[in-house]
């Protein structure tokens, strides 16, 4: 399989964590952040995973699909998740955005869990910047 | 392709924003509210205990609990001190030194326009700031009354 392109995105200087986004899922994540304003609320989510300080309304790894999480944008009738591969590569955490889903219910779908699904088979090539 | 990149930049510089003093101190209030926050929300995990049992147990509702695990609404410390009880757990507070590492590029506020904040630290009543001079990279260490301070 060959693997995926994603970029890195945050400034932290805190080498523990890096959050990259995935380029394939780069216009559907400008779209949503911007029309909705949700940079103040993922810049939050960011730094709560930084510090390890996350509650599970803000940040969850799901422990029966192993190496994915969500970060929970906003609740209510759109519900905007932002599903991530979660890797630990050389002592660092790596969380690449891949998948922005709208989720209905409480509990998973089954459209839900084929993102799950999706994201724990895909390899990632981590570029640190723009080339 | 340059559309992607010029997007790329954009979102680059969304989360790279400087914040004033003031808007700091909101997001490092935010914080400090979110770590007790994270150690509430462990403790009822480990204890299989549900928010609404938790908002019952100190007279509140759950949607009000969710609020504030979300974020959205800052509880005050009586509250935070409520939600350690009921769990049967008291908090303790620590001082750590790693903030002036890791977040002094931040501190760069309108106050402050022509020189770098290094440092800031507070008492209940003094402000103690260390500047870099953007002129000869001295270092100026300055205190301030705190009330003056906000006043201003």
């Amino acid at each position: 399989m060959s693997k995926r392109k994603c970029i890195r995105i945050d400034p932290n200087k805190d080498k523990k964590v890096a959050i990259y986004l995935d380029i394939n899922c780069f216009a559907e994540f400008s779209t949503h952040i911007y029309r909705d304003s949700k940079e103040k609320r993922l810049e939050y989510i960011f730094n709560a995973i930084y510090r390890d300080i996350y509650t599970r309304d803000i940040f969850e790894m799901y422990k029966d699909y192993p190496g994915t999480g969500t970060m929970k944008l906003s609740k209510g009738n759109d519900n905007l998740r932002v599903y991530c591969k979660v890797e630990n590569i050389d002592s660092v955490l790596r969380l690449t955005i891949s998948t922005i889903h709208s989720k209905k219910n409480q509990q998973l779908s089954k459209k839900e869990i084929r993102i799950l699904e999706s994201i724990q088979k895909r390899e990632y090539e981590y570029r640190e910047k723009w080339i | 392709m340059s559309t992607e990149k010029n997007g790329y930049k954009d979102i680059l510089s969304s989360f790279n924003s400087e914040r004033s003093f003031e808007e700091e101190v909101d997001f490092e209030t935010q914080m400090l509210v979110l770590e007790f926050l994270s150690k509430i929300d462990k403790e009822m995990e480990d204890q299989n205990l549900k928010r609404k049992e938790l908002a019952q147990m100190i007279g509140t509702s759950s949607s009000y609990i969710t609020q504030i695990m979300r974020g959205n609404k800052i509880p005050n410390v009586r509250f935070l001190t409520a939600l350690g009880l009921a769990l049967k757990k008291r908090f303790k507070v620590t001082i750590n030194n790693d903030y002036d590492n890791d977040y002094d590029e931040n501190l760069i506020g309108d106050k402050f326009d022509s020189k770098q904040l290094l440092n800031a630290k507070s008492d209940l009543s003094i402000l103690k700031l260390t500047y870099c001079s953007k002129k000869d990279s001295s270092i100026i260490e300055e205190t301030c009354d705190k009330e003056q301070y906000y006043e201003q």
